[in-house]
């Protein structure tokens, strides 16, 4: 009797309805629509999150007061020492046999690393020094090549000496000779009579000052390779192999392989082409892309000079014929070369890659290369050790993500001795590059932690293509002690000797060895990551009853400002449904205290022949309960088939940064049963809310009034 | 004791800060029964009265007691339920539902009662509206009726719940002459037959004749009382 009432008075007060049933309608297809991107964003956090580094929980010891996070802290890249878990081997056996849900537990140690590979005069010389026996016409190229790089260092030398380099009289007057010496004819004449004295000269007085522009920083969990790769189904190898089990290694993520090793020029080729594929834009209304375009043609100089002699005379003939230019030697045409526009950036991209970069290191790394690897070990000095580059990898879905794409892999033992105890002459000794990775660090720090959300993290914030400072070769901050200079030269030096030696430990390690030392932290993989609060709560107890001084934390909290964005979008979203939902229970208020104050007359009817307040209160709640329910279905079923549509098409990911948050490139929504019910029940019961003030004022209209209301 | 029971009762109505009196100082008794009619001009209180009698309204002084009740001391539900079950109230203007159809208007005090099956009432609904002579609209919306055939569909609807009082205001002021014989013989047959208490405004003298008593209302003052 109250429904057909209800359905009655919605029939016959059709505006009102409408007016409600769409706010019912659109607040339900919002909150669905809300819910599943929330969901389905949380979701895609926590997958990049989990599976790529942190796991499901992280574990690292409590004896330490710091926030852990295996991303960095929010100054970005700063790893703070978080000490290390106590008798790593006892702590993994004891949560495999005693958490079922536990599947795996990985050691991990992160840290920062650096890299200072070779210039190109290291290279040829390293080629002249290990192949003695190549072809004599190859042999010479490389000499001719070596003696117009010392011409080139001469020149620059002269400019930097006299400028920003304040060197000592006694300085110049020794560099000047060695600089005329390499340059000389006699010394050339002479080169394979007295061969190692002559390498050893360059080596020591001439390589040295050539400036090294190309170092690079990026990160590593240090792990037992087998066990991460295994832990983590995002790590996909792209080129080379995995770490064999038991060997110390290293391999790359693609994303800072491609970004930090590959040349320069390519790199901004490759940039350039990705944002007029993806963004649509041209080069010629682009600020970017021209900046980007000059410096590849400010660098060009620099590069014609890593081609060596005898490949840039056949090259010049090539490149007139490209270029359609009667004349000109292949430095002279280079620059112009780089000079792209829209008309021909395609063919000269496809130019380059085929013909010019096979005669340059396009990649200053190869897969199967031995490198030193420097990073700041726990005291905070430098260190370095040769590791041998068995293959790139990416994380599979977030590839284009800088968030995880700075991590690299190493496996534990070098992480150990990267990381650990330093000897006190040791540290004296390495003292020398501290000056210089401080100005790294904090360069990188600023640039890093400000860039999460920005298009570029200028890692390789220094010099490129400038090519002016023989010295400065770590970064930008130009106000640096140049007295720091010298000092890092030496350090430099020195890692590049013990680069040329290659020696590198190739020894076979059980797992035990691999497991028993510093271990910083651990990530845990769970077979059911749902149950993830129930299995911490097992872990926290386990380490209670074991009294182990060890911290168990949620990914949630070890991954930064990350796990944060999470609550953030979360807060935000539940913000935005506050403010629909507060303007929907003004609207449905309003709606219905008017059919209510419309029908004044027929509620004192009602009440004169005997209808009792609760008989009001309850029809008026029938006629928003049907309202809503119905219109709240409408909304709901709307909202899935959007949510259904978008979760096959994927909304983009507006840019690279976000596709961490993405979990890949596209986001594809998702909703769960929960989340439709609550926002269908949420509606339902904000219009009932929304019904209770019309409701007081109807249940007081007074028979005696409404008979008078004609 | 008296069904209902007037002592010095004073009704003003407020209006644009002037006391309106619609009453001044009413006593009179009801007794189980009466067939009673309130006779006056236009303006003189009669509607005042009956609102007062059927609960929809309250006295500004004196008591007003139905079935030795003090009006005055009952809460809204007690009055509520008063108006439910024991009084049927025909208003001067006609006053149905109007999204509801006959059959669910005259129902509506029925099933608000919910005393009988829905066999019963559907019976006892069609048997009052055919005393109405309605019962070919019995599916019609009140907006597709005559003033006249609302005025009986609001008879019916108060005569449904077999009352103990009946309060009709002005009953027959818009009805033709045999329909207002043939509600008043109704009227007169269920006060008779059932023992039903009447208490009917009217300038009507068809039904002044019939009635067994006349008060008369003059400015809100009972200026007569007869009994025949
Ligand atoms: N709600 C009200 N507000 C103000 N004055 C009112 C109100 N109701 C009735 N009155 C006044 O009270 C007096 C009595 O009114 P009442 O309706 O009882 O007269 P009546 O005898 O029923 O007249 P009629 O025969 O025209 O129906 C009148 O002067 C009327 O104007
Ligand atoms: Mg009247």
């Amino acid at each position: 009797m109250i429904w057909n009432l209800a359905i009655r008075n919605l029939r016959a007060h059709k505006v009102q309805t409408f007016v409600v049933g769409s706010i019912v309608f659109f607040g339900t297809l919002i909150s669905v629509i809300g819910a599943a991107f929330l969901d389905s964003v949380s979701l895609a956090i926590r997958k990049s999150i989990t599976q790529s580094i942190a796991g499901d929980i992280q574990i690292y010891s409590s004896k330490k007061d710091v926030q852990f996070s295996v991303f960095g802290n929010s100054q970005g890249g700063d790893f703070p020492d978080i000490g290390q878990i106590e008798n790593f081997p006892e702590v993994k056996r004891a949560i495999l046999e005693n958490i079922p849900n536990v599947k795996e537990v990985v050691p991990q140690g992160i840290n920062f690393a650096l890299l200072n590979p070779n210039t190109t005069l290291d290279r040829l010389l390293t080629d002249l020094r290990n192949h003695p026996e190549t072809n004599a016409l190859v042999q010479a190229d490389t000499k001719e090549h070596v003696r117009t790089l010392a011409q080139r260092l001469g020149a620059t030398y002269e400019k930097n000496a006299l400028g920003f380099l304040k060197v000592t009289p006694e300085e110049l007057i020794t560099t000047r000779a060695a600089l005329a010496r390499a340059t000389s004819n006699p010394f050339w004449d002479q080169f394979d009579s007295n061969r190692n004295d002559s390498l050893e000269f360059l080596e020591n007085k001439i390589a040295p000052l050539e400036s090294n522009d190309a170092m690079s920083y990026f990160f590593y969990v240090g792990t037992t390779p087998e066990t991460m790769m295994r832990a983590f189904p995002l790590i996909e190898m792209v080129q080379g192999q995995p770490i064999p089990p038991g060997q110390k290694g290293f391999l790359f993520n693609e994303f800072v392989y491609e970004k930090t090793i590959k040349h320069k020029i390519a790199v901004r080729l490759d940039a350039i082409e990705k944002k007029l594929h993806t963004d649509h834009i041209t080069i010629s209304e682009s600020k970017e892309l021209q900046q980007k375009i000059q410096e590849n043609v400010n660098q060009a100089p620099e590069f014609a000079s890593e081609i060596s002699p005898r490949v840039s005379r056949e090259l010049a003939s090539n490149l007139q014929n490209f270029l359609s230019i009667a004349s000109g030697t292949t430095a002279e045409l280079l620059p112009q070369f780089f000079k792209m526009n829209d008309a021909n950036f395609a063919t000269r991209k496809a130019y380059f890659y085929k013909t010019i970069a096979p005669h340059i290191v396009l990649y200053r790394m190869k897969v199967g290369d031995v490198f030193p690897l420097t990073a700041v070990s726990r005291s905070g000095s430098p260190n370095s050790v040769n590791v041998k580059l068995y293959g790139i990898f990416r994380f599979k879905g977030i590839e284009n993500s800088p968030v995880s794409g700075y991590f690299s892999i190493l496996d534990i033992l070098t992480f150990r001795q990267l990381y650990g105890h330093m000897t006190p002459d040791r540290k004296a000794e390495t003292q020398a590059l501290e000056a210089e990775m401080d100005g790294a660090l904090s360069a990188f720090d600023a640039s890093n932690a400000s860039d999460l959300f920005n298009q570029n993290i200028a890692v390789t914030s220094n010099t490129e293509g400038t090519n002016s400072s023989s010295n400065s070769s770590s970064n930008s901050s130009s106000n640096k002690d140049s007295n720091a200079n010298p000092r890092s030269n030496e350090a430099q030096t020195r890692a590049k000797k013990s680069m040329n030696t290659k020696d590198v430990d190739t020894k076979n390690y059980t797992t035990q060895e691999m497991e028993n030392g510093v271990t910083p932290n651990a990530a845990i993989i769970l077979s059911n990551p749902n149950k993830l609060d129930e299995t911490l709560r097992n872990i926290r107890k386990l380490f209670a009853d074991k009294n182990w001084m060890l911290k168990a934390a949620p990914w949630i909290e070890v991954s930064g400002v990350l796990g944060q964005a999470a609550f953030v979008i979360k807060s935000i979203l539940l913000l935005f449904m506050t403010i629909v939902y507060f303007i929907g229970i003004f609207i449905v208020a309003n709606a219905v205290l008017m059919t209510t104050l419309q029908r004044t007359k027929e509620i004192g009817i009602m009440r004169a022949i005997g209808g009792h307040r609760s008989f009001i209160r309850k029809l008026i709640l029938s006629e928003v309960f049907l309202m809503s329910t119905i219109f709240g279905a409408l909304g709901v079923s709307a909202g899935l088939a959007i949510v259904t549509w978008l979760g096959v098409k994927g909304i983009p990911s507006p840019n690279e940064n976000l596709e961490f948050l993405f979990s890949g490139p596209r986001l594809y929504l998702s909703v769960s049963a929960s989340n439709l019910a609550i926002s269908y029940g949420v509606a339902v019961l904000v219009c009932l809310g929304a019904s209770l003030y019309p409701i007081r004022k109807a249940v007081k209209i007074q028979p005696i009034t409404a008979m008078r209301a004609d | 004791m008296a069904l209902i029971n007037f002592e010095n009762v004073y009704k003003s109505y407020r209006l644009d800060k002037v006391d309106v009196p619609a009453l001044r100082g009413v006593s009179m008794a009801v007794e189980n029964g009466e067939f009673l009619a309130v006779a006056g001009p236009s303006g003189s209180g009669k509607t005042t009265l009956l609102n007062l009698i059927g609960c929809v309204d309250v006295a500004t002084s004196g008591e007003l007691k139905i079935s030795g009740e003090n009006t005055s001391h009952l809460t809204d539900k007690q009055l509520t339920n008063l108006r439910l079950n024991k009084i049927g109230f025909i208003f001067q203007s006609f006053n149905l539902i109007p999204v509801l159809n006959i059959f669910d208007n005259v129902e509506f005090p029925l099933l608000l009662q919910k005393t009988l099956s829905r066999k019963e009432r559907v019976e006892r609904v069609r048997h009052y509206v055919e005393k109405v002579g309605l019962l070919e609209y019995i599916q019609h919306r009140p907006s597709e009726l005559s003033g006249g055939q609302r005025q009986r569909v609001a008879i019916a609807r108060a005569l449904v719940t077999l009352p103990s009082l009946v309060l009709a205001d002005e009953p027959t002021a818009n009805l033709d002459s045999e329909n207002a014989q043939n509600i008043i013989h109704l009227m007169r047959e269920l006060n008779r037959n059932e023992g039903t208490t009447f208490v009917f405004s009217t300038h009507d003298h068809r039904i002044l004749t019939e009635a067994k008593r006349i008060v008369t209302l003059e400015d809100g003052r009972i200026t007569s009382d007869e009994k025949r």
